[in-house]
């Protein structure tokens, strides 16, 4: 192609082949580029994070993708092309939770890391499989009630103790206002209101649920079902607005920011958003009152969202240094203000969380607390089927009784 | 006048080698007809991706026709194939009659309609998932146009979602369904019309005589393209409600990706691509030998 | 100028001023909504954007940039890299194969025609999975080169029928002379039959070219997370990171369909040929 009348000679190839070298050279003392997937109500403080460790590490970047849900970091994992660095949700139940890919050998065993020395006792549970320690617990959270203070007012109500209380409030507060914002068109809000519930009904009657369901002494259909009665009464009372279905849980909290509605249901990380969408808010947190009775309320809580190391990653030193940074107490303390959550380590000593939330203190102090229920899922297939279930509970496409067998039925599948 | 001898040397050198056919069959047998029976083999045992496997004869085909979550995946299916193939008919039938000839309005017209068959199954889905938002366009129109009662969560209420999926479905679709009627419709000659008209035939008395029996072809290809996609529908599927609210718009190719990808159960997954395979060779079959003797018998 | 099948009823134009509406509006949309912040498209969705927000595009070229699935830049490319080679692939290794089904006498002629034949309407997920098996064993999985390679197989049942077909419409004469100049029967193939496929070549490269282009399905499994992912992929992801701020997803919409949409504009007559190119 290039004409023969002039031959390259030996000089030029010399020089092009120096070129070359030069420019390849960086590429040899360049940074490490590292993939990360996360979750994108997180991207503020993984981006803060990032940010730090990169400063004190030169010669590692991480370049992070955030999505809305992890079914497509699950896709990935499975097609080999995962992330050096993910998110995984302590425990089991969920297609990214730790205990499904720790079984599957999608984890790389991060026990002989310095932070895995010092795990709370609480959190053991969640962040442990076979012994070995997976990921560092970062934050812990509980699901909360918010309730907008002058839409209360307005109302002339005061934050409800108890269930019975919550659905009068819903009949009273439904003429003028949305009483509770729900984002029924995402599945994840099913759980808020729901993991309260059960809580506070099956965990109080029998506070080894779990345990008896492990070895077989009762079922979902046994326990769950009042919780599940408890959903359709607070549809039927107009407790959530006729468009719920069409709301994500982002216009949910934009309406109790924005006054529309008087209540949310959801975990405390949500808090934030609503002040970003109105700073000028007054937001008190309560416990959802899951019980008729206000003694046996429970909160239920959970170590949140943390970072692991895939076994395929061809960076998995850097990727550790990574966990390790954020594991540091300064660290993990910037990103727990962030998300604004408390910090697991402190579970011990349960500090009030910020804000006006003085009844929820209560609750933590008095260890009034359940774990998230997923934890004791033991496969992944059980969490989809309820979150779609109660979608389907709340539109009329499925019964109780229906939805209840199709969870037991799952529940013994491997 | 060729000799006879020079006739049987080119037809000998006519006989292409099979050489020529290599490359092509080399990928096809790999890339679809290994697969495709590795797969239908895989749908009769337990694999979950990882490890061995045991045989287990039809138990994943009795759960697919147990299970909840896979029958409403094919009535969905089936549901969405049907919809969006009478209503991408109608329109694109419609659009054709009425921009058929050669006005600078129509040669305007006529790629507005086409344009969205080349944008991406997954733009289109991202385009109608803003529209049919609750703070998205259809409903901020409501609003104008004083119908405020009428708003809805479009995506969020399982009867109404499949419906805005189906109309996605024929947006994007129904202008290659007129590109198709137009090519159709510029071949049957204009003195068939003459004729008729001089026989004293009104308009529709010359479209049903004239125009349908000859659109045949046209029909055929119209009605088994969109049904045999419909079946199939992913893409759009995937962006606008990802199979929500609960299962109420989960496709069958849908459910056969997560059981697969998410779930790891693969054994599951392709005993469901089994029966979607059944399913749409057996829809086309019909279909076309319905459509065919149409043609024929007009 | 012939008579043409028209209908001019009022009826008629109503219906098609409506369809027009459906259709422009959103299109309409996709640009302005492009061009507004997130405040502007709240307060009024419809109103052209009088004070154009490019910071939507500087958003959904560099902020996804910087993150990984949602890369415009690299979709970009991988897109047309992909496109190019398995149309080239296909076009070549299709006609070839049409040329011997069309002129080969025998009845393994039959069977294999026959063969590729059944391919068309077999679904994709039939064998997805152990065709990702397959690909993973040979480390091809998260290379788009193993996309060409699929493209190639999963698509060559329709246009070897497409090839098939038509060279079996065309009389031999031109390729006995070829042949009786002492032609070998490759180059009686490239420089004889080749020319005269045009049109098929035209509509393979139309159809299939659009097919590979917007392929999401075999993209989201083999290139997810590879850092080597295509435009429909890259949109997925950059919706699942911005979820309702429509600004720089609809600037993304738009970068990411410019190519479409520009081929659209010149290549248009050529186009609609392609699509009903089966109906003649």
């Amino acid at each position: 192609m290039f004409a023969l009348s002039n031959p390259i000679t030996g000089r030029h190839l010399l020089g092009g082949l120096a070129c070359l070298t030069l420019a390849s050279a960086p590429a040899v003392l360049s940074a490490q580029e590292l993939t990360m997937s996360y979750l994108a109500s997180y991207k503020t403080a993984t981006d803060q994070a990032i940010a730090g460790f990169e400063a004190a590490n030169p010669g590692i970047k991480i370049r992070a993708s955030y999505t809305a849900d992890g079914q497509s970091i699950r896709a990935q994992f499975t097609t080999g092309n995962a992330p050096d660095i993910t998110l995984i949700y302590p425990g089991d139940g969920a297609p990214m939770s730790l205990i499904q890919l720790a079984k599957a050998g999608m984890l790389e065993d991060l026990s002989s890391e310095p932070w895995a020395k010092t795990i709370p006792q609480s959190f053991r549970r969640a962040v442990t499989f076979n012994g070995k320690a997976y990921v560092p617990p970062t934050t812990y959270s509980f699901i909360t009630m918010l309730s907008n203070d002058e839409v209360m007012k307005k109302v002339g109500a005061s934050v409800p103790v108890n269930f019975n209380e919550l659905l009068a409030f819903c009949d009273k507060a439904k003429a003028s206002t949305i009483p509770i914002a729900f984002g029924l068109k995402e599945q994840v809000p099913t759980l808020f209101p729901g993991y309260a519930m059960i809580a506070s009904t099956a965990f109080v009657d029998n506070p080894s649920f779990a345990e008896d369901h492990a070895a077989g002494r009762t079922s979902f259909a046994k326990g769950y079902k009042q919780s599940m009665e408890m959903y359709l009464q607070m549809r039927d009372r107009g407790c959530f607005s006729r468009t719920a279905a069409g709301n994500s849980n982002d216009d949910a909290l934009k309406q109790i920011a924005n006054g529309q509605a008087a209540l949310y249901v959801g975990v405390v990380a949500f808090l934030p958003a609503v002040i970003k969408y109105n700073p000028d808010v007054k937001i008190t947190q309560s416990p959802f009152p899951g019980n008729v009775d206000e003694s046996k309320v429970r909160l239920p809580i959970g170590p949140t969202i943390t970072y692991g190391v895939s076994a395929q990653s061809k960076h998995k030193e850097a990727a550790k240094k990574f966990v390790a940074y954020i594991a540091q107490p300064d660290n993990l303390r910037k990103w727990a203000a962030t998300v604004n959550q408390l910090v697991a380590s402190d579970i011990e000593s349960a500090p009030a969380p910020a804000g006006n939330a003085t009844a929820v203190a209560n609750l933590l102090r008095a260890k009034r607390t359940v774990e998230y229920l997923d934890r004791n899922w033991p496969n992944s297939k059980i969490q989809p089927i309820y979150m779609a279930g109660i979608q389907e509970l709340l539109s009329n496409q499925t019964s109780v009784d229906a939805l209840l067998k199709r969870m037991d039925d799952v529940y013994s599948q491997p | 006048m060729p000799d006879v001898k020079v006739n049987a040397g080119l037809r000998q050198a006519l006989q292409i080698p099979w050489w020529f056919a290599g490359l092509a069959l080399f990928c096809y047998l790999l890339m679809l007809v290994y697969p495709s029976i590795a797969g239908t083999y895989y749908a009769f045992t337990d694999w979950s991706g990882v490890g061995g496997f045991k045989y287990v004869g039809f138990a994943n085909f009795k759960l697919v026709f147990t299970d909840g979550e896979a029958l409403s995946s094919l009535k969905n299916t089936v549901f969405l194939a049907f919809t969006t193939t009478i209503i991408q008919n109608i329109v694109g039938l419609s659009l054709a009659l009425a921009l058929n000839g050669n006005s600078r309005l129509k040669a305007l017209l006529r790629p507005v309609f086409v344009a969205p068959v080349l944008l991406a199954p997954v733009v289109v889905g991202v385009i109608w998932q803003y529209i049919y938002s609750p703070e998205g366009a259809l409903n901020s129109l409501l609003a104008v146009l004083d119908l405020r009662d009428w708003q809805q969560p479009w995506l969020g209420l399982p009867d109404t979602a499949l419906w805005m999926v189906a109309f996605t479905v024929v947006w994007q679709f129904a202008g290659l369904t007129m590109i198709i009627y137009l090519a159709g419709l510029q071949g049957i000659g204009p003195e068939l019309y003459e004729a008729a008209a001089m026989d004293g035939s009104g308009r529709l008395r010359q479209f049903w005589d004239i125009t349908v029996p000859l659109l045949a072809p046209a029909v055929t290809v119209n009605v088994l393209l969109p049904f045999i996609g419909g079946l199939k529908l992913f893409d759009q599927v995937m962006m606008m409600t990802a199979g929500g609210p609960g299962y109420s718009t989960q496709t069958a190719a849908l459910m056969i990706y997560r059981q697969a990808f998410t779930h790891g159960a693969f054994a599951y997954s392709t005993a469901l691509a089994v029966v979607l395979t059944i399913g749409v060779a057996l829809a086309a079959m019909v279909q076309l030998a319905v459509l065919r003797r149409r043609e024929h018998t007009r | 100028m012939s008579r043409r099948v028209t209908l001019s009823a009022s009826l008629w134009r109503v219906l098609l001023v409506g369809l027009t509406l459906v259709y422009a509006i959103p299109l309409y949309l996709v640009v302005t909504l492009s061009l507004k912040s997130d405040g502007q498209t709240a307060r009024a969705p419809f109103a052209p954007p009088w004070q154009p927000y490019w910071a939507n595009y500087l958003e959904a070229w560099n902020a996804s940039a910087a993150s990984g699935n949602a890369s415009l830049a690299p979709a970009l490319f991988n897109s047309a890299l992909i496109a190019i080679l398995s149309v080239l692939v296909l076009v070549v290794s299709g006609a070839m194969a049409g040329y011997v089904l069309a002129r080969r006498k025998g009845r393994a002629v039959e069977w294999v025609f026959l063969l590729f034949l059944v391919g068309i309407t077999v679904p994709q997920q039939l064998g997805i999975v152990p065709l990702f098996q397959m690909m993973r064993s040979f480390g091809l999985v998260g290379n788009p080169l193993g996309l060409v390679l699929m493209n190639t197989g999963l698509l060559a049942p329709l246009t070897i029928f497409l090839y098939t077909t038509f060279i079996r419409s065309l009389p031999t004469d031109f390729e006995e002379a070829a042949l009786m100049d002492g032609a070998s029967r490759l180059r009686v193939f490239w420089d004889v039959v080749m020319p005269l496929v045009r049109p098929v070549t035209a509509t393979v490269i139309v159809i299939h070219g659009m097919h590979v282009w917007n392929d999401f399905f075999t993209p989201l499994i083999f290139l997810l997370g590879s850092g080597k992912q295509t435009l429909p992929v890259a949109i997925f992801s950059l919706v699942g990171e911005y979820s309702t701020s429509w600004g720089p997803i609809f600037a993304g919409v738009v970068i990411a369909s410019i190519p479409v949409m520009t081929v659209f504009v010149f290549l248009q007559r050529h186009i609609v040929r392609g699509f009903s190119g089966g109906i003649r």
